[in-house]
């Protein structure tokens, strides 16, 4: 019987997710009936509510759901690593050294990409973004391991300290920025899916797929690791294996997800603690739950954004935070903190 | 059986154990003694721990425990910590049942319920399945932990594999009564599966009862051993704690009972004390 529930719960987000994914195909700056969105899917690629589906709003949809998934399961692993509900992926660098990398590209590969056309500048921005995060995350793994064996305390101290030192040097850059320059820089980190594209959604599915994927097989040791890593060991678990592997995945994950849609914040935290409370701690289906509801969450806060005050639209990350926080402070206040032992 | 062969185990620039030879057989109980400090969990972390390896040679079974894989050595024994602090709420059974993640392959969830359940009936705690492991009291949760070493070593079964059980301080956080249950559910193991115990111990009555060997460690070293008549007398036991003792004959069991007195007392006058 227990067994049952969380398959219940599981299939029951899938449903959840497809709902989500088809109602929002109606929504946005220009909004379908019923039966626009039949025919868009019927008609030659000539029509115009065809084009809208199927170039803007459909990888839209999908790259919100791929990197909410991403996002949600990556806060999920790295709280069970660092055995701290505080955690998200943050903590190991690899959102400040993006927030670095994009920053740099803006300012400097700007000028220089000015002849190019604005995908190209897109593209840099991401592949800076990209390439800064898993920098800085390895930074960050570097400092923490000594004599073969990586420290979850240093690691942490360092993931902040290093963070600082990044947010210090973008801070630099932004100073030194111009006005359309610190324009893109404040976009940027505030979110949007606003340029998504197929090729987008060919880059992070690929990743944000086999990532899941790979981060489940790990759900058995990151159970064993909230008993501490000794009682882990005990356990039969390769702890050091398990560490690096699930570092390296959130890292690439993360890395992938941000490089696309700039900073979201909020995801990594809260979704895993809100399915925590309502569905309990066990990482084999916390880890799974996290990945479909984060993208449920971003999907429709991405509806939300096109929509509220179309045909402009509100940065994504804005959002998240607008709706993600009081309804989480509204769960710890009822749940009376009772899953948390900080 | 497992052989220990001169092992020291330095942390920083100290040698914390130094030059231990000792055996571990199946089917007994092997008790180590001594002050704090003296090296006993390190003794004990060296031995359970395959990625730690320290100077000298563990023979598990005549294997050398370097060859030996995490995974594989944790199907052989299980370790009951001091304490195990938990860093997000789980239910006991969640907490027990991870002694199945040592088995190769996926075990039937009927089979995982069954050896969970069993865990739990010898403890005598079926009732706490679903319940809080944070709202457990601190003996309550030893005994959890317990059920989890239990679930381990029944998880997998081979002929001729033995099976060991670590032990560190595993009385500290009990009562009475549930001390004296505990080590009669040990012995039961021991007797029934022919486990080999390496415990942790303070209280020196329990060990003279609970033991088929006692090491005495001091300073890391081990200066005395053998079965609990013949190492627990007054002079091994000054040398090992700094303290007067006297041993008696055990009013119910066939084993030593020993007072322990601080190093001034003046022996000579505990008649008195008798008398009263």
């Amino acid at each position: 019987m227990n067994q049952i529930k969380p398959l219940l719960t599981l299939s029951a987000l899938t449903v959840l997710l497809l709902v989500t994914v088809v109602s929002s195909l109606f929504f946005g700056a220009y909004s379908m009936s019923w039966k626009e969105v039949w025919m868009a899917f019927l008609q030659n690629e000539n029509d115009a509510t065809h084009f809208l589906m199927f170039n803007i709003r459909l990888p839209r949809i999908i790259l919100a759901a791929l990197v909410g998934a991403g996002l949600a399961i990556s806060g999920a692993a790295i709280q069970g690593l660092f055995r701290n509900p505080l955690a998200d992926q943050t903590l190991i660098g690899v959102s400040s050294g993006a927030m670095l990398f994009a920053v740099l590209s803006i300012v400097f590969m700007g000028s220089i990409l000015a002849s190019f056309s604005a995908f190209f500048r897109q593209a840099s921005v991401a592949i800076f973004a990209f390439i800064g995060g898993l920098l800085t995350t390895y930074l960050v793994y570097l400092l923490s391991k000594r004599e073969g064996k990586t420290s979850v305390m240093t690691m942490l101290l360092a993931g902040i300290a290093i963070s600082a030192f990044a947010a210090a040097i973008t801070g630099v850059f932004i100073y030194l920025s111009d006005d359309q320059q610190l324009r893109d820089i404040t976009f940027w980190s505030m979110g949007s899916f606003g340029g998504a594209s197929w090729i987008q959604v060919g880059i992070v599915f690929p990743i944000v797929i086999l990532g899941i994927i790979f981060l489940t097989q790990n759900a058995k040791a990151l159970n064993a690791i909230l008993l501490g890593e000794m009682e882990a060991n005990y356990l039969g678990i390769a702890v050091e294996k398990v560490k690096s592997r699930t570092i390296l995945l959130t890292a690439l994950i993360v890395g992938v997800c941000i490089s696309m849609s700039g900073l979201i914040g909020f995801v990594g935290l809260v979704i895993p603690h809100f399915l925590r409370i309502l569905k309990g701690t066990d990482y084999r289906y916390l880890l799974k739950s996290s990945a479909l509801l984060g993208a449920v969450f971003l999907v429709f806060a991405d509806t939300l954004a096109r929509t509220i005050i179309a045909p402009a639209e509100l940065p994504i990350g804005i959002l998240t935070a607008m709706v993600g926080a009081p309804f989480f402070l509204w769960l710890l206040v009822k749940s009376q903190q009772k899953t948390f032992v900080v | 059986m497992i052989n220990v062969k001169n092992i020291t185990v330095r942390k920083g620039h100290k040698d914390i154990v130094k030059d231990a030879s000792f055996q571990i057989s199946s089917g007994k109980i092997t008790v180590v003694i001594g002050k704090n400090g003296a090296g006993k969990s390190t003794l004990l972390e060296a031995m359970t721990q395959s990625n730690f390896i320290p100077n000298g040679k563990i023979i598990w079974d005549g294997k050398n425990i370097i060859a030996i894989n995490t995974r594989t050595i944790a199907q052989r024994r299980a370790v009951l910590s001091q304490k195990v602090k938990l860093s997000f709420s789980m239910t006991v059974k969640e907490l027990v049942e991870m002694g199945t993640y040592v088995s190769d392959e996926p075990l039937p969830l009927v089979k995982i319920e069954a050896l969970v359940l069993n865990a739990l009936k010898e403890i005598e705690m079926l009732d706490f399945l679903k319940r809080d492991y944070h709202t457990l009291s601190g003996g309550e949760q030893k005994r959890v932990l317990l059920a989890k070493c239990i679930v381990q070593l029944n998880c997998c079964h081979w002929a001729d594999v033995n099976k060991y059980l670590f032990l560190d301080e595993p009385t500290a956080s009990l009562d009475i009564e549930q001390q004296f249950n505990f080590i009669a559910l040990v012995k039961r193991l021991v007797k029934r599966r022919n486990i080999g115990v390496f415990a942790v111990l303070h209280d020196l009555n329990l060990a003279a009862q609970f033991a088929d060997e006692i090491l005495m460690l001091r300073d890391g070293k081990i200066i005395h051993k053998g079965n609990p008549k013949s190492v627990l007398t007054p002079s091994k036991l000054q040398q090992t704690f700094d303290i007067q003792s006297v041993i008696n004959k055990h009013p119910v069991f066939d084993c030593p009972h020993v007072t322990t007195l601080p190093q001034q007392f003046q022996v000579t006058h505990y008649p008195i004390f008798v008398n009263v």
